[in-house]
């Protein structure tokens, strides 16, 4: 096995199930963290694929779970081929479609501005790739974003 | 997170360390909400400050709100290029005001 097949395979395997609290968020970050560490990218794809994370896991947390009972299947791959990341969060709860999410105006007044949509336009302005499912009863979210090693 | 704070007159200066997340925005909110009655000046040195996500924004704007609804001002300082850029993807930099 080669070491970029070692890569996949890590990530492959690392599937996480983690209850729908936001708390839980904490788990997902280590989980990220030790995957990416793996993966020796710069630290802005670090940054924002933490971001990305705490994004959706909360939006999850919030608008498919309001009760807080529940969990987010969260899962990864790493094509090392084209240095492509892709995660994929599955849940539940009610169907949800962030992408259909208002964004924020960026025409108003920023004072003015609701903060609410501003978590999924992050997400779209930092991934290369975004797409949502909604199949048996399940809300699946797919995001890809190419990633650059370290020098 | 881990936050110290310096008062000198009506100035105070946290500093943070760590990520302004999901998780830790609700205490950094509370914490300053706390010490801001005579406060004219807020500093927020970012200079520990890994991450912000959307929960860290929010927080930014309502005390930048509540400082500028005070007649004071709220000034990040030491803010990374990947937080900083961040505020520029969603606008925050331009009513934000930064000091190096």
């Amino acid at each position: 096995m080669t070491d970029s097949d070692k890569s996949f395979q890590l990530c492959e395997n690392k599937d996480l199930v983690l209850p729908a609290k936001r708390i839980a968020f904490l788990t997902l970050k280590e989980w990220l963290k030790e995957m990416i560490d793996e993966l020796d990218v710069i630290v802005k794809n670090q940054v924002q694929l933490t971001i990305i994370c705490d994004e959706i896991f909360t939006n999850i947390v919030d608008y498919g779970y309001p009760q807080g009972n529940g969990t987010i299947a969260v899962s990864a791959k790493y094509d090392p081929s084209k240095n492509l990341f892709e995660l994929k969060f599955v849940d539940s709860g009610i169907e949800y479609n962030p992408l259909l999410a208002e964004p924020p105006s960026m025409n108003c007044p920023i004072e003015q501005r609701q903060v609410g949509g501003l978590g999924i336009f992050l997400v779209k302005k930092m991934v290369d790739f975004i797409e949502y499912q909604r199949e048996n009863g399940q809300n699946i979210l797919i995001i890809k974003k190419y990633l650059i090693k370290k020098a | 997170m881990d936050l110290e704070m310096e008062k000198t007159g009506n100035q105070l200066c946290v500093s943070i360390k760590g990520s302004i997340d999901t998780i830790t925005a609700p205490k950094l909110d509370q914490t300053l909400k706390e010490q801001l009655n005579d406060v004219v000046e807020l500093i927020l040195d970012f200079s520990g400050v890994d991450y912000i996500s959307s929960a860290g924004l929010r927080v930014m704007l309502t005390m930048n709100q509540s400082m500028t609804d005070s007649n004071g001002k709220m000034m990040l300082k030491n803010v990374n290029d990947e937080v900083k850029e961040v505020f520029e993807m969603t606008g925050f930099d331009s009513i934000l005001s930064f000091i190096d």
